[in-house]
């Protein structure tokens, strides 16, 4: 006869309009539950755990409770403020209909009572509960999904894949970034030497602090493969400074590796520690392929980012002229002149960051020099 | 329709509501009857006692269960009585419930007659 049946909790002080509802209920597939007043409904409700009640069919003049009364604590109730609640109410008292429906209730069931207006009404009420607990469900597993995927993704990309317009930033797009590319010196010598708890021991260390830096400056981590790391910024997230960021970071990086280095066994303590930082546009997007995606950066920008970290000395913070002269005012930086770069058929002028010049900084170093 | 005793309309509804089972109907009958006398002495005592809360109340339950079987000129009265006790108004109420009384009376016979195999359909 129809599709949806469920449990339904008949509050009404009147026996005879309890027989009714609960015949007709009945003749319509549902499992019907009865109280003679407000309180006894609450009661039957919050006793009610599973199978839940799915709707509340509710009289408004009752002894003890009355109908305002209940439909207020149901909606104050965490556990019950989503149960359709139906007002059951005679045509000349509308008025009580449009308070409670202020009130929250989701529909009004006119007296007399008629099967056909009856089933309508309550078929409504449930489908709508069977969506919402259905929606329930479905959120729950995109937040244990989320929370998986924040495990493995930086939390950036993570966030994307949950976001509205995740799907069209997946399918790529083209903007401006800034690729910061590091890895260890002497690292490869390093990892043929030494014990393998050691190197995953330095590994460890190593990726913990790098990874503090990238989260607490907004990086998004690309990749990292054994000691190197591709890190970008103003992606997905757009980021205004993205170029100031990434020197900053790369800036704390380098301060975190000269602290670490010396907690490391005798071999690790000659490893060096080097970045390159280039500002030019790339596509961003999903590459791989069924069963194994990354979201990835593509562009001369993660290439050069690449080049210049190779070419970095121990210790050393490269930039391309574009990242250069973007934060140029905020570091203590110079020339170092037209370099060959692998892949690169011309020289490419290079720039390096000692320090940064934060303004605390700036103005202490003007007082300085007019000593 | 106000002025009619019987709305046999009500009731075919009210049969096709309870599933067409016509000796339920003439059970849910029967309780409608036998409640009757208590809610004309809730009437009656509550406006002896001024008490107009449950004048009202009375009222309001005769009204609505007496529209669910077609007793349209019986509702019509409760809901006055309802309506002067919810405005406070006790006064000439006590002819009122009379006439109430003697509706229901009426009702009785009409809607056993009513709720005959072969009549309420």
């Amino acid at each position: 006869m129809s599709g949806a049946t469920g449990r339904i909790l008949v509050a009404d002080d009147t026996a005879l309009n309890r027989s009714i509802l609960d015949r007709a209920l009945r003749a319509q597939g549902h499992e019907v539950i009865e109280a003679e007043n407000g309180r006894i409904a609450l009661e039957i409700l919050r006793a009610a755990g599973d199978p839940p009640i799915d709707i509340v069919l509710l009289d408004i003049e009752m002894p003890e409770m009355d109908g305002y009364e209940t439909l207020r604590r149901i909606k104050a109730d965490p556990d019950l403020r989503d149960l359709p609640v139906i007002v059951i109410s005679a045509v000349d008292e509308l008025a009580s209909v449009v308070r409670c429906i202020e009130m929250g209730a989701a529909d009004y069931l006119p007296k007399p009572f008629e099967g056909a207006i009856l089933r309508a009404r309550v078929e409504a009420s449930l489908t709508a509960k069977r969506l919402r607990d259905a929606e329930r469900g479905l959120l729950q597993t995109i937040e244990r999904q989320r929370t998986e995927l924040a495990r493995f993704l930086s939390p950036q990309v993570g966030a994307l894949i949950s976001s509205p317009d995740g799907e069209a930033l997946l399918a790529g797009h083209r903007r401006p970034v800034t690729a910061v590319f590091c890895d260890l010196r002497g690292f490869t010598p390093f990892s043929e030497g030494a014990a393998p708890e050691e190197v995953l021991g330095v590994l460890r260390d190593y990726h913990r602090a790098m990874g503090e830096e990238i989260v607490a400056n907004g990086g998004t981590l690309e990749h990292f493969a054994g000691d190197g790391m591709l890190v970008f910024f103003n992606d997905p997230i757009e980021q205004p400074d993205h170029v100031a960021r990434a020197v900053r970071m790369a800036v704390a990086m380098r301060r975190r590796f000269d602290a670490l280095r010396p907690s490391w066994p005798e071999r690790g303590r000659e490893l060096g520690f080097g970045v390159g930082v280039a500002e030019g546009h790339a596509t961003m997007g999903r590459i791989g392929f069924e069963g194994r995606y990354d979201y990835a950066a593509v562009g001369t920008v993660v290439i050069m980012a690449s080049r210049l970290s190779s070419d970095a000395a121990s210790g050393q913070i490269l930039l391309n002229r574009r990242a250069f002269a973007a934060v140029q005012d905020l570091v203590d930086g110079r020339s170092v002149g037209d370099l060959s770069l692998k892949g690169f058929s011309r020289p490419v002028p290079v720039f390096e960051v000692l320090d940064l010049v934060e303004p605390a900084t700036r103005l202490a170093g003007g007082v300085r020099s007019h000593v | 329709m106000a002025d009619e005793t019987l709305d046999r309309t009500a009731l075919t509804v009210l049969l096709d509501t309870v599933g067409d089972d016509r000796e339920f109907l003439s059970e849910l009958i029967e309780t409608y009857l036998a409640d009757g006398p208590a809610l004309f002495v809730e009437l009656r005592g509550g406006l002896a006692s001024g008490d107009v809360t449950a004048v009202r109340r009375a009222a309001h339950t005769l009204k609505s269960t007496s529209a669910t079987f077609g007793a349209m000129r019986l509702a019509g009265l409760a809901r006055e009585i309802e309506t002067a006790a919810a405005d406070d108004d006790l006064v000439d109420l006590g002819p009122r419930i009379e006439a109430a009384q003697a509706e229901f009376d009426l009702v009785g016979g009409q809607l056993r007659a009513a709720a005959e195999p072969g009549v309420a359909s």
